[in-house]
């Protein structure tokens, strides 16, 4: 599906004293199977504008396409596009509710219509794409770890077949282990499943490494909206607006100021030690040539 | 009662925690172990980050250094006071306070200065000392000109620097950060850590930091590492994030400059240390690189 948001706005409280401009303007198209990270400071309209994209949330000005479609006209099926865009909220832990891991999974595809047993067939298929095998099935949700507990929510969502993902920082109170372990699912399923994902996040080294577009917000409005090689090149304006690059950024920044011959809008580990290695072996065999050089005249 | 004298802030031994859980009927089952066998000894005034995964019994461990939790087993001693005699509690919490995760669930107050006097007005402090308390807590996380504000308007930054000033004016020994920094932007997380690193350094606050981001670990002093209730590591940051291979068993990582760096000196580059920040790993790479200049003497 291709989601586009229209020159978006959202006031909350209008006509209030209370009245706060939440999003301002906010074009933004996602295409079908696209991987998108969402940063931006606390308090800069993320999580309001991922509650547009099911329609939680209506907008106050502008409007949203789904497949072309005005959202916001009369008679659209709102509550399918529910279903089509699986929202997953900040700790969806705390949202696990039934007796057993999988009843609480079946939870959405009941309520989208299906028959039990269709319904436990999409939960077991979404517990076994998030890693929980049949031995969960009748465990007590809270009886969970953490990681688990996040994992069995995901699944959740997932039983509904979505086809664009939006997470509301998935991976936030993980440890580094748990963070991975989420995010390789979320790579996974889009890998192999063909789901859009947004992923909206703290920490801009997961995004770097995740992602292959990422959206900035600041105050309500998109600041840049680009590959990520060209979004952590930004280091200090990010810094303004309550970010951050990689620390991978930083270090290929300040090698080149320091002369090194290394591309600075690398964002990944793995990029650029390949990059400091290609430099270094090079000014290695420049070096051996000359002191050759030196030898043989000598 | 009495008071052990001792230099050190906290004094742990072989601390052991179970929790029980209880079925739905609200009988006992299963004991599990949070805590088992743990020693800890901080020095007034030392920084010490505490690392583990999730369930490794870090935030149990944290609660029992102001006595909210007591051991089972073991015996602990905040600021010479045993923790285990409920006459001393009020005198540990007041020598120890504590941040948590959420900013949204530890202020209380509708006015941030309130907010940062509320500790001192229940333990019946003169509404005068309590002014002055409450500017200086304030001046010192950098949130004097905000006193006015309400808390809700505050990023969540800000909110926790609230919440350390609330814990400040108390004039504790020392401060216990449970992944205090886990819900902030990255501005928000440097904010916070700024202000500890500056409190423990000019004021000679005792700084627990217990956090899942391995970057903000690098600035202690030392470095605990917990798993399965038990204390598995400890050292410099230095000597605990030589040892990639060892951390990622007990589910943790390194921060991002030092891994960068351990990649590449097993891909035979000349880094000599364990790096942890960007500053380092730039200096090591230059210096190895000054080491192959031409003008240094070839040696062949």
């Amino acid at each position: 599906m291709e989601l586009q948001i229209d020159h978006l706005g959202y006031t909350y409280h209008p006509g209030t004293t209370f009245e706060r401009k939440a999003l301002d303007d906010i074009c933004l198209t996602i295409g079908s199977g696209e991987f998108i990270g969402m940063i931006g400071h606390t308090g800069s309209g993320k999580s309001t504008l991922v509650q547009h994209m099911n329609g939680l949330i209506k907008a106050t000005e502008g409007r949203i396409f789904v497949d072309g479609t005005n959202i916001y006209e009369d008679g659209y099926p709102i509550r399918e596009l529910r279903c089509r865009v699986g929202l997953v909220f900040q700790y969806p832990e705390y949202q696990l509710f039934d007796t057993t891991v999988l009843s609480d999974v079946c939870f959405g595809p009941k309520n989208k219509g299906l028959s039990g047993e269709e319904a436990k067939e999409k939960a077991r298929e979404a517990m076994r794409a998030v890693g929980l095998d049949e031995s969960y099935e009748m465990r007590s949700p809270f009886e969970l770890s953490g990681g688990q507990k996040r994992r069995a929510a995901i699944a959740g969502i997932l039983a509904m077949d979505p086809e664009l993902l939006v997470l509301d920082e998935p991976t936030a109170g993980m440890d580094p282990e748990g963070r991975d372990e989420i995010l390789h699912l979320l790579k996974k399923l889009h890998e192999e499943r063909g789901i859009s994902i947004v992923l909206v996040s703290h920490s801009m080294e997961d995004v770097a490494n995740y992602v292959s577009r990422i959206v900035v917000l600041d105050q309500g409005k998109v600041l840049w909206d680009d590959i990520p090689s060209r979004v952590f090149v930004h280091v200090e304006e990010l810094e303004k607006v309550g970010l951050a690059a990689p620390q991978v950024s930083y270090v290929m920044a300040k090698l080149a100021q320091t002369g090194w011959d290394v591309d600075p809008s690398v964002t990944t580990i793995d990029a650029a030690a390949e990059q400091i290695c290609k430099v270094w072996v090079t000014v290695q065999d420049n070096l051996k040539q000359v002191a050759d050089g030196v030898w043989k005249r000598n | 009662m009495a008071r052990k004298k001792t230099d050190r802030i906290i004094e742990g031994h072989d601390l052991s925690f179970h929790y029980t859980v209880y079925d739905s009927e609200g009988n006992p089952g299963e004991r599990r172990t949070a805590l088992d066998g743990v020693d800890i000894d901080v020095q007034q005034g030392q920084f010490v980050a505490i690392l583990g995964h999730n369930g490794s019994g870090k935030s149990t461990l944290a609660r029992h250094l102001n006595a909210l939790l007591v051991p089972d087993g073991g015996t602990l001693y905040v600021d010479g006071y045993d923790t285990l005699d409920a006459g001393n509690v009020w005198k540990i919490r007041q020598s120890t306070g504590m941040v948590f995760q959420n900013p949204d669930n530890q202020i209380i107050a509708s006015v941030v200065e309130e907010d940062v006097g509320f500790g001192l007005e229940n333990q019946g402090v003169p509404t005068a000392d309590i002014w002055k308390r409450v500017e200086e807590a304030l001046r010192a996380v950098g949130m004097w000109k905000m006193r006015g504000r309400s808390p809700n308007r505050l990023s969540g930054g800000q909110k926790q620097r609230v919440a350390i000033a609330g814990v400040i004016a108390m004039h504790p020994k020392c401060i216990v950060l449970d992944e205090a920094t886990a819900m902030l932007d990255p501005g928000g997380r440097k904010e916070v850590i700024r202000t500890v690193r500056e409190l423990n350094r000019t004021e000679n606050v005792t700084v627990i930091l217990i956090t899942h981001y391995m970057e903000e670990a690098v600035f202690a002093d030392r470095v605990i590492v917990m798993d399965h209730g038990k204390v598995v590591m400890g050292g410099t940051p230095r000597e605990i994030f030589s040892q990639v291979e060892k951390l990622k068993s007990f589910r943790l990582d390194v921060p991002q400059a030092t891994l960068l760096a351990w990649k590449l000196k097993q891909r035979g580059l000349p880094i000599k240390d364990t790096v942890l920040t960007i500053d380092e790993l730039i200096e090591a790479l230059n210096h190895g690189a000054a080491e192959n200049d031409l003008t240094q003497p070839v040696s062949r």
